[in-house]
């Protein structure tokens, strides 16, 4: 039910939110003399120093993939429930389509929250976020991965059991192995390379460089392919 | 007879090469009960599922108040599966409250009134609920939609005594407030106190569909007591008017269907110390249908 996923994505959207304020906050407290400390050595962030917003869109696209994999299972955790969820007077289809909608829009919220947490977190640091005119594909991209990554889960997930439901977890070092293996050479690498457009985590490189227009729209486009099959597959599926 | 509310016709449904639902066809008019009986495995669930559109039928037409099942039947059916289906995040109340946005005819006082009857909180959370406490939940959320269909698989299953009996109740009185009600059960005495007919089903194929008493005053035991062992039945145990016979010591016990008398008559040459003739109770008449080779 869709008030039901409402609930879940609230209440997901709190924990992540929470979790990282902590993690930011703690960060502050430690590093409140701007510095970072590598390998025993200590580096001061000089006041003034400005960071491309690229990078910003960068950290909340992966902020935002770690978030789609809590709430990138809902369809098949619904079938779980099912005995309610498909006994309502409404299609599963539309059923299926609220869902998405709903955790997309958690997707978009996680994506901006942590955006908003860092920018502070940097101003705090005396570090200014630049932006220029690619800033808006970068972000359109940094949330379009996690958007991505989320209909991936979903595409994967919403036609099998409750094991599925591992998925969340073990598509992380897939995605990540997947991405080292298309930088070898031979016909492997060249494959993995190729199938490397269907994996979210490959575009979260292209953020900060140039063609990220380019990139937004394919991961836009994957997104919605992705939630769209899910859609279709879910409510076909039998109890 | 009123219009039937539930019909299926030739339901079948099939994996592979094993037929599950073989060919079902009854209905359950408007205000009545139909309890559905069979040994496990004999497919009352799968055809549950097939009702309720969860699997796709292989053949067969399935017709809720006349109409083929849509989502805007649901507005007016209830299911109340066998393990009950909750949100184990949620409370009693949060479901409540997802019931009131969904359902159009969803009553809450007396949903209210359901959760005192079963000793329910409403703001128990789901998954501390013990199996009979969540079914009780699903049955509450079930009755509170004032369904003209309910479907219920097992109703009673993990619920006290006294909590089987209202759930016999409410059945009873949904029915005569004009809902059909179809229900599987294992307890063969709820059905005969509840049901107004009865299907049974083996191996997929039903083998029994007939209203109750019909099929009582169709079928009785001839009950004889004997000063030694029963003696041999020679001609009468071929006798094609048996339904089947039992031996346990001096009792004998014939089920016919036919011409009882003279039945009787022909046991009584056996000079038995005592022999009378009683009706066949529903379980009786379940243990002929799923023991025998009877279609």
């Amino acid at each position: 039910m869709e008030y039901v996923e409402l609930l879940r994505v609230r209440r997901s959207l709190i924990w992540n939110a929470g979790i990282l304020a902590i993690v930011v906050i703690g960060i502050l407290t430690l590093g409140s003399d701007s510095t970072i400390h590598v390998n025993g050595g200590t580096t001061r962030i000089a006041p003034g120093v400005a960071l491309p917003a690229g990078v910003l869109a960068t950290i909340g696209a992966f902020l935002a993939a770690v978030y789609a994999s809590s709430i990138g299972t809902s369809l098949n955790r619904e079938s779980m429930t099912r005995d309610i969820s498909w006994t309502k007077p409404v299609s599963r289809t539309v059923l299926a389509i609220r869902f998405v909608c709903i955790d997309l829009a958690g997707v978009i919220g996680a994506f901006a929250f942590a955006l908003i947490l860092i920018y502070l977190a940097l101003s705090h640091l005396h570090v200014a976020v630049v932006a220029d005119v690619d800033t808006p594909a970068q972000l359109l991209l940094g949330c379009g991965v996690g958007a991505m990554w989320y209909g991936l889960l979903e595409l994967l997930t919403c036609g099998f059991g409750p094991g599925a439901r591992a998925m969340s977890g073990i598509l992380w070092p897939v995605a990540l192995v997947c991405q080292g293996l298309g930088a070898l050479g031979g016909t492997i690498g060249q494959t993995i390379h190729a199938l490397d457009v269907l994996n979210p985590l490959a575009y979260l490189s292209n953020i900060a460089n140039a063609g990220a227009a380019a990139s937004a729209g394919s991961v836009w486009f994957f997104a919605l392919v992705f939630c769209g099959l899910a859609v279709v597959i879910w409510p076909r599926r039998e109890a | 007879m009123t219009a039937p509310l539930i019909a299926l016709n030739g339901l079948t449904k099939r994996y592979g090469s094993f037929t599950a639902v073989d060919g079902v066809t009854f209905d359950v008019p408007e205000g009545s009960i139909c309890g559905l009986l069979g040994p496990n495995g004999a497919g009352k669930t799968t055809t549950f599922k097939c009702m309720l559109g969860f699997v796709k039928p292989s053949a067969g037409t399935i017709a809720i108040a006349g109409a083929p099942v849509t989502p805007a039947t649901f507005e007016s059916l209830a299911y109340v599966p066998e393990r009950a289906s909750l949100y184990d995040n949620l409370t009693i109340a949060d479901h409540l409250a997802l019931y009131r946005r969904s359902y159009k005819h969803f009553d809450a006082a007396r949903a209210d009134e359901l959760l005192a009857l079963f000793s329910l909180e409403a703001k128990q959370k789901a998954r501390h609920l013990s199996k009979g406490m969540r079914t009780a939940a699903a049955l509450v959320l079930a009755f509170s939609m004032r369904p003209r269909v309910l479907i219920l698989d097992e109703p009673s299953s993990g619920l006290d005594p006294i909590h089987q009996r209202h759930v016999l109740d409410l059945m009873i009185e949904a029915a005569a407030n004009g809902a059909a009600v179809l229900f599987s059960s294992h307890q063969v005495g709820q059905v005969e106190r509840a049901a107004d007919s009865v299907a049974i089903m083996k191996r997929g194929k039903l083998i029994v569909s007939s209203v109750i008493d019909d099929l009582k005053s169709g079928e009785k035991i001839i009950e004889a007591v004997f000063a030694g062992p029963v003696p041999d039945l020679g001609d009468l145990a071929r006798d094609p008017r048996i339904l089947r016979t039992e031996q346990t010591g001096s009792l004998l016990r014939v089920v016919t269907r036919d011409e009882n008398d003279a039945i009787a008559q022909r046991i009584f040459t056996l000079h038995p110390k005592s022999i009378r003739t009683i009706d066949l109770n529903l379980e009786e008449i379940f243990m002929n249908a799923v023991s025998g080779d009877q279609q």
